[in-house]
């Protein structure tokens, strides 16, 4: 049958047409997508993490030595053995993984100012609405 | 690390200070020193971009004005954005900070300067003097409620001398961070540069010259490192700055 | 024992917790990687946490290192 075979050599022509244009489309997308996040992004997000670790880094063991120098000259005043030195570690540990929470999970702003904190602090996960892109922090696409 | 013939190479004598002029002012010793002469050179530097920039008022402007409202620009919408509009008077300080840290850093690259922000009391009178301001204006501003900063809301009655004593203990904890960030870096980038050097110079003197271009390959790289380092550094002390400042302003918890 | 050995066998064992810290970031950065191979896109997102997470481990290295400092150039 001579038309009916023309008509599947017409449908698969189309066919194909159509897949490699879907096909281009989809490189076409993808290479943005890919432009969009990835030009310069990993150095400013190399950047930008490495700054909020050496961060973390210094506000944590910082203060706890803070809290331990506070306890022995304390002691060496107050004349008492190890106690103070003890507990002001303590307390200065536990101040520094307050630091450490404070970075990373930044309390919200307050309403009379317009945005939060530019800079040393992990993308927000779906806390706020946000209009503008951090490195990497668009909510997930369903593909 | 005296190797046969070659002199030690001494990674800390980049930072020693030599006084230029001798000065005595009633007796405290006020001479200027090489870091003094840098600390000049990187105010100058600032004065010259800034005023030199600003001077032409074009429309559309030209590089070196384009460049002064660059830094201009970035350093108010960070102001702006961490301490809102009430923010804006520290503007200038915050500014001058930024400027003066990022010019020190930056001429600190170049060969046979000598890097400010590499010695700790520099650091620390900075970050001291920021810490004092924040406590001083957040008491005029907002009398006793400012110590309200040391109370988080939400807290049960039994942690509470804890809590406080941990969030007192934050906070004493911040100028030194502040400060100690800054020299740290700035300390550590720069010794690992003359250590790296010193290598070149070892393995040149060494039978294994041929090798010498591995270690002038880590310095480029190195050095390229360290100017990211520089930039990134003199803006987290200038964020920090802010946010600590808003502390003042708006003691919120 | 003289005190002086005793110092130095002291520093020296303090040090080890220096590769203790290294093991902990190696487990950090290990569990990131099997994370973002099996779900990349989320991956970027999470970039600060694990340095947040290297910089507590390294924190904690750094307080053996200390320890050994001390032990080696302020106690007598």
């Amino acid at each position: 049958m001579q038309n009916g075979s023309d008509d599947a050599d017409d449908m698969k022509a189309r066919l194909a047409k159509l897949a490699n244009e879907l096909q281009t489309r989809r490189e076409a997308d993808n290479a943005d997508e890919r432009r969009r996040s990835g030009t310069g992004q990993p150095d400013k997000s190399l950047g930008r993490a490495m700054s909020l670790g050496f961060r973390v880094l210094t506000e944590f063991v910082v203060a706890t030595i803070v809290g331990a120098l506070i306890g022995w000259r304390l002691d060496v005043w107050l004349g008492t053995a190890p106690f103070l030195l003890i507990l002001f570690l303590g307390l200065g540990l536990a101040a520094g993984f307050n630091n450490v929470y404070k970075l990373a999970a930044p309390p919200a702003p307050q309403p009379s100012r317009q945005g939060e904190p530019d800079g040393d602090q992990p993308p927000r996960q779906g806390q706020q609405a946000r209009q503008g892109q951090q490195d990497g922090g668009e909510p997930p696409r369903e593909n | 690390m005296s190797e046969a013939g070659a002199a030690a190479v001494d990674p800390i004598h980049q930072f020693h200070i030599k006084v230029l002029q001798p000065l005595n002012f009633f007796g405290v010793d006020a001479s200027f020193t090489n870091s003094a002469l840098f600390m000049v050179l990187g105010a100058l530097a600032v004065i010259f971009v800034m005023l030199l920039g600003t001077s032409g008022r074009k429309i559309i402007p030209g590089r070196l004005q384009s460049t002064a409202e660059v830094f201009f620009e970035f350093t108010a919408d960070m102001v702006r954005q961490v301490c809102g509009e009430a923010g804006m008077r520290f503007f200038p300080l915050v500014f001058t900070i930024f400027m003066f840290v990022l010019a020190c850093n930056l001429i600190g690259l170049w060969p046979y300067t000598y890097e400010v922000m590499a010695q700790i009391i520099i650091t620390a009178a900075m970050a001291f003097s920021i810490i004092l301001l924040s406590i001083v204006y957040g008491i005029y501003k907002h009398g006793f409620h400012w110590f309200g900063l040391f109370k988080p809301s939400g807290v049960m009655a039994a942690l509470l001398p804890f809590i406080i004593l941990i969030e007192i203990l934050s906070f004493v904890s911040r100028p030194v961070s502040l400060s100690v960030r800054l020299f740290a870096n700035m300390l550590a980038g720069h010794i690992m540069l003359v250590v790296f050097g010193g290598f070149c110079v070892m393995l040149l003197s060494s039978s294994f010259g041929w090798l010498s271009p591995l270690p002038l390959l880590g310095i480029t790289l190195l050095t390229a490192f360290e100017l990211l380092v520089s930039v990134l550094q003199a803006y987290v002390f200038a964020v920090l700055t802010c946010v600590y400042l808003n502390d003042a302003l708006h003691p919120g918890h | 024992m003289g005190s002086e050995a005793a110092r130095l066998i002291g520093a020296g064992l303090a040090a080890i917790g220096v590769g203790a810290a290294a093991i902990g970031v190696g487990a950090i950065w290990g569990n990131f990687l099997a994370g973002a191979l099996r779900n990349p896109s989320a991956s970027d997102g999470q970039f600060g946490r694990v340095f947040i997470g290297t910089a507590l481990a390294e924190g904690l290295g750094i307080f053996a290192f200390l320890i050994a400092l001390i032990l080696l150039f302020v106690a007598k």
